[in-house]
């Protein structure tokens, strides 16, 4: 007799839930372990009795952002949806929630208990253009990881400096710097120079621009940068 | 030896997951109350059924994704039920007859009709 692997139904379809799990208590390939019929349900019942599998209703209320929270709730299980379309969109987005395979809305209940076999051992069926997708997907995220990983690392900035980057980001003068933080002009000057240098920016105006979001403005209420203090931040990555 | 009667059955707008779903757990319960259930057609397109099913010989007629019992067809007088499309309710036989689908809910109406409907076996 094969292995039987734990397997937890969740839907909130009283038909479908009450069936699946008559149906599969049946199957010598599966074990049933739990049912839920609710998100915080499915998500205790996965805590308490970790099953290999968790075969999750696509139609359940909240789709895949439900599978993200049952994923991490149940980290040890293979989270299967059923009843998906297999279209490329729908595939990607049950796996990019934590799925590891489908079944499809036209496999039949055969189908399904063959494939919590396939999919517990790591395993899926799918037309070829779903299987392009995902490849597609892998190399697209791959690409992305390496460019960020060959971007030279951020420049170390002393916490002089970053003041002075907020204050360039307000857009202040030199003189104005020089006033807000009580040094010379000379001093305000050279830190600028510096500044610049270490972001490989040629002129201030540069700085203006690529601040943007990171750029810290006061509170209403405290009248200080809502952010981090200056010395409790790096450089923005996108000056990397 | 036991009396088995058979009850032959038509589904109608029920998906092959769903038409499964519904051979699966009324047979083991029909099966249990001395009834073969035979699904004898599967339709599909329900207004391509509504047109064919006035010549069918059969008992009982399952519609999917229904929101009331299913209204009656020319040419065909056995009862029908519908379930809804989300799959809550089951519809029927009668107008008014409305109750939360679960496979005991809905194999018991298959029963019941068995009584009046089905063909001796043996």
């Amino acid at each position: 007799m094969p292995f039987a692997r734990e397997t937890l139904v969740v839907s909130a379809i009283c038909f479908l839930r009450q069936s699946l799990v008559e149906i599969l208590s049946h199957a010598p390939e599966v074990r049933v372990s739990g049912e839920a019929a609710s998100l915080d349900r499915a998500v205790e019942v996965a805590r308490a009795t970790r099953p290999a599998i968790v075969l999750l209703d696509a139609a359940f209320p909240g789709g895949t952002q439900s599978a993200r929270i049952i994923s991490s709730a149940a980290s040890e299980s293979s989270l299967i949806a059923l009843g998906i379309r297999e279209t490329e969109q729908e595939v990607l987005a049950w796996a990019e929630a934590g799925a590891a395979g489908y079944v499809p809305d036209t496999a039949s209940v055969d189908d399904l208990i063959a494939l919590i076999g396939q999919i517990s051992r790591g395993e899926q069926t799918c037309p070829s253009n779903i299987a392009g997708s995902l490849l597609r997907r892998v190399a697209a995220s791959h690409r992305a990881a390496a460019g960020a990983a060959a971007k030279p690392p951020a420049p170390a900035l002393t916490r002089r400096e970053i003041e002075i980057l907020s204050l360039l980001g307000e857009g202040l003068s030199n003189k104005d710097i020089a006033r807000r933080l009580r040094i010379s002009l000379g001093t305000t000057k050279s830190h600028v120079h510096n500044l610049l240098g270490k972001l490989g920016l040629p002129r201030r105006a540069d700085v203006m621009a690529r601040l943007g979001p990171w750029t810290e403005r006061p509170t209403a209420a405290s009248g200080r940068p809502a952010g981090p203090r200056p010395n409790e931040i790096d450089p923005p990555a996108s000056f990397g | 030896m036991c009396e088995v009667r058979e009850l032959r059955a038509i589904l109608v707008g029920a998906s092959p997951f769903l038409a499964d779903l519904i051979r699966r757990v009324a047979e083991a319960r029909l099966r249990s109350a001395g009834v073969s259930l035979e699904v004898v057609a599967e339709f599909a397109d329900s207004e391509d059924a509504r047109r064919q099913l006035g010549g069918r010989a059969a008992d009982i007629a399952i519609f999917g994704g229904a929101r009331e019992t299913p209204a009656p067809i020319e040419g065909w007088s056995a009862p029908m039920l519908g379930l809804s499309a989300d799959l809550s309710l089951i519809f029927g036989p009668g107008p008014s007859d409305i109750a939360r689908l679960t496979p005991e809910n809905l194999a018991a109406r298959l029963v019941k009709f068995s009584r009046t409907r089905g063909s001796l076996l043996y």
